[in-house]
């Protein structure tokens, strides 16, 4: 039926609509549809695709009003709707699928308005493979799922022989990390009509990550795929050198497992800081990854975590803020909380310059309470001694909490306080600074000038 | 005394008479941007970067000198570009005056040294000798001297401005590469044990370090940087050079 009909066909000229051409798309090519058209072969249960275009090449609009597909195996994968106006010069693309159930030559009619062709397939005897009851196709990977490290996940694959002739298998190879196949197989084999080979596959990660495999039966290739995540962090104890710090330090935190790791193990340590009063402060941080986590791993066997650069331990910068950090492993929420007391003023440098009206005192340091409220300035002569009844005292509390308030950098502060001199200013050679916050007072070393 | 006393009192009680700012490290180099380095000594921040495309960088904590692929970039204290000069490719080497400001750059690959003197900017093209040049500096008596790493150990040659050319060569021993030039014309490297400071009529400074940088770079008034392998940056002072702190890393 299907010889004769393609037989009359191809004796009539195609008759169209004056203005509409129909195309084959091929990449950046097209060809114009001829009575008939040849889309190629697919494997029982694969699917091949071929991309139509309809072109209007008159002058003035035209309208789809037809497009219709007869034939088994055959199927619009993207139909405009209909009508569909094609403006003069536009086009209108759509595809059809062919997918065979069965090996056999395959024909459909493809209709657009008075356009006809008969589109031509094949499928050759192939051998089906199923697992867990579905058929593998060549375009969709068979998935072994996420496992974690240390697991293993099993699918059992059937090869079968649905045609009505023999068959030979002749290959069966399966390669990829982490995919093995446990069936071993005496090849070449004739599979006889409606015979099966069960072949045992497993999935087994060394790593976390994703994984991609193949499975090649005769000349069908197979894609597998599967992931691999990382198990929890082991239960684990996080210690920091020295045990008690304070703000303004670098002290060092390692991770130690409560015992050795089974599989390699990755994770995450994160810091979060709870001030004592509402304040951020970015200076708190990790100081090799300049942020508030930090990545690390243990080695299979191995209790020590590494972190980045190789090393056992890293540095965690407190800040300049009092309060609580608290670190914590990601994924186990082993933690470990870091107080940080309330300290007087941590001068970091002094400095004393004179200039052509008199002294200036530069100072930098921090205040983890950000409540300066009083500078005590005492100078002294050449021979070492205080000059006057006592320090020059300076209400400064107002002028730091306003800084305070608009800094972003927790408790850093950088201090110039300038005296007009006008008598024999060579007479002061220094001065020390004192500072008083909520926590106590802190004086400077000696400046000189 | 008395009067000296009374006037310091006054002067105190001046409304404004301090100022408030953040503590201000100086500039890094980080891949090819300049980024400011805010903080004190353990508790550093990394500042937005505002420069790009930089080959070289040195900081006084008074000026800033940077190479671009094809200028010389003159910042102020506060990161501030003041003057860019037409500048030949390649890295560049850095010297400051012993006051800090912009004293003189260095390109290795043009055999060309520039002075600057306030605005001027003088050119001279020389012949390097022998050794691949790892420090520029310029004493306090004004002589440019660069130090040359040759044949694993370090040598001082001095620039003569008359002669337009680089004349005494003198061996430095005890010390290698990196290293750079101190204020009051000391010398930071390294040795087998690590840290070595050098200054004239000084002994020897010698500080145990758990690695060998590979660059030491000046950073900032009293700050320098030392660049591990395993890519942490460190910063030590040039007057407490045995505290070692680690600077933030990460992205810039």
């Amino acid at each position: 039926m299907t010889t004769r009909l393609l037989a009359l066909l191809a004796c009539l000229p195609l008759i169209g609509a004056a203005q509409l051409r129909v195309f084959v798309v091929d990449g950046e090519a097209e060809r114009e549809l001829a009575a008939q058209f040849d889309m190629g072969r697919a494997d029982a249960g694969d699917s091949i695709e071929t991309r139509f275009r309809v072109r209007n090449s008159g002058g003035s609009a035209e309208t789809v009003r037809i497009l219709t597909l007869g034939g088994a195996g055959f199927s619009f994968s993207n139909r405009p709707s209909i009508p569909y106006i094609i403006a003069p010069g536009f086009f209108m693309d759509f595809r059809v699928k062919f997918q065979p159930s069965g090996s056999g030559s395959y024909s459909a009619s493809l209709t657009v308005n008075s356009i006809t062709g008969i589109l031509r397939a094949s499928s050759p005897p192939v051998l089906t493979v199923t697992s867990e009851g579905v058929a593998l196709t060549t375009s969709s990977p068979l998935d072994f799922g996420k496992v974690e490290l240390g697991s293993t996940t099993a699918r059992r694959i059937a090869i079968t022989n649905n045609t009505p002739g023999t068959i030979t298998l002749s290959t069966v190879a399966l390669s990829g990390e982490g995919f093995e196949l446990k069936t071993a197989l005496t090849l070449p084999r004739a599979l006889q009509p409606r015979t099966t080979v069960t072949l045992e596959t497993v999935f087994t990660p060394k790593v976390a990550g994703s994984f991609e495999g193949k499975l090649l039966v005769n000349d069908r290739l197979f894609r597998l795929k599967g992931a691999a995540a990382s198990p929890p962090v082991p239960r684990a104890t996080i210690s920091i050198s020295p045990a008690v710090t304070s703000s303004g330090k670098q002290p060092k935190v390692s991770i130690e497992l409560a015992s050795p790791a089974a599989f390699p193990v990755t994770g995450v340590l994160t810091l979060a800081f709870q001030a004592n009063g509402s304040h951020s402060d970015p200076t708190i941080l990790f100081v090799r990854s300049g942020s508030k986590s930090i990545g690390f791993t243990v080695a299979q066997g191995e209790t020590r975590a590494t972190f980045s650069g190789g090393e056992t331990e890293t540095a965690l910068q407190t800040g300049t803020t009092a309060g609580t950090i608290t670190l914590r492993i990601v994924s186990n929420s082993d933690t470990l909380s870091i107080a940080i007391p309330a300290t007087p003023v941590v001068v970091d440098m002094a400095r004393g310059t004179r200039t052509s009206s008199g002294l200036d005192i530069e100072l930098t340091g921090f205040d983890n309470t950000r409540s300066v409220s009083q500078l005590r300035f005492q100078f002294f002569d050449r021979n070492g001694r205080a000059i006057g009844s006592g320090p020059v005292s300076v209400d400064a509390g107002a002028n730091f909490r306003s800084f305070f308030e608009a800094s972003a950098l927790g408790g850093l502060f950088s201090l110039r306080a300038s005296f007009p001199v006008s008598g024999d200013a060579s007479q002061i050679a220094g001065a020390e600074v004192e500072l008083v916050n909520s926590a106590g007072s802190t004086r400077s070393q000696r400046i000189q000038f | 005394m008395r009067k000296t006393f009374l006037l310091l009192t006054l002067g105190a009680c001046v409304a404004g008479a301090q100022s408030l700012d953040f503590p201000m490290l100086g500039y890094i180099l980080a891949a090819d941007r300049v980024a400011p380095l805010f903080g004190v000594a353990g508790a550093f921040s990394i500042g937005e970067p505002q420069y790009n495309d930089v080959l070289s960088a040195a900081f006084s904590g008074r000026a800033g000198l940077l190479k671009t692929s094809g200028e010389v970039l003159v910042l102020d204290s506060k990161g501030r570009m003041t003057a860019s000069v037409v500048a030949p490719a390649g890295p560049a080497l850095f010297a400051f005056s012993a006051q800090g400001f912009a004293g003189g750059a260095l390109f290795p690959a043009a055999g060309e040294i520039y002075l600057f003197r306030g605005e001027k900017v003088t050119r001279i093209a020389t012949e390097l000798p022998a050794g691949e040049p790892v420090a520029l500096g310029i004493s306090g008596s004004g002589t440019i001297t660069v130090l040359l790493n040759r044949d694993g150990g370090l040598w001082k040659s001095r620039f003569s401005i008359v002669n337009g050319q680089f004349e005494i060569s003198e061996f430095v021993p005890g010390i290698q590469a990196p290293a750079v030039f101190l204020p009051g014309d000391g010398i930071l490297g390294m040795s087998g044990e690590g840290l070595v400071v050098l200054f004239p009529e000084k002994a020897r400074q010698q500080i145990p370090l758990h690695f060998h940088p590979s660059a030491i770079e000046r950073i900032g008034s009293g700050w320098l940087l030392l660049q591990a392998d395993s890519g942490a940056r460190y910063g030590i002072r040039h007057d407490q050079p045995e505290h070692l702190y680690e600077l933030p890393g990460g992205p810039q």
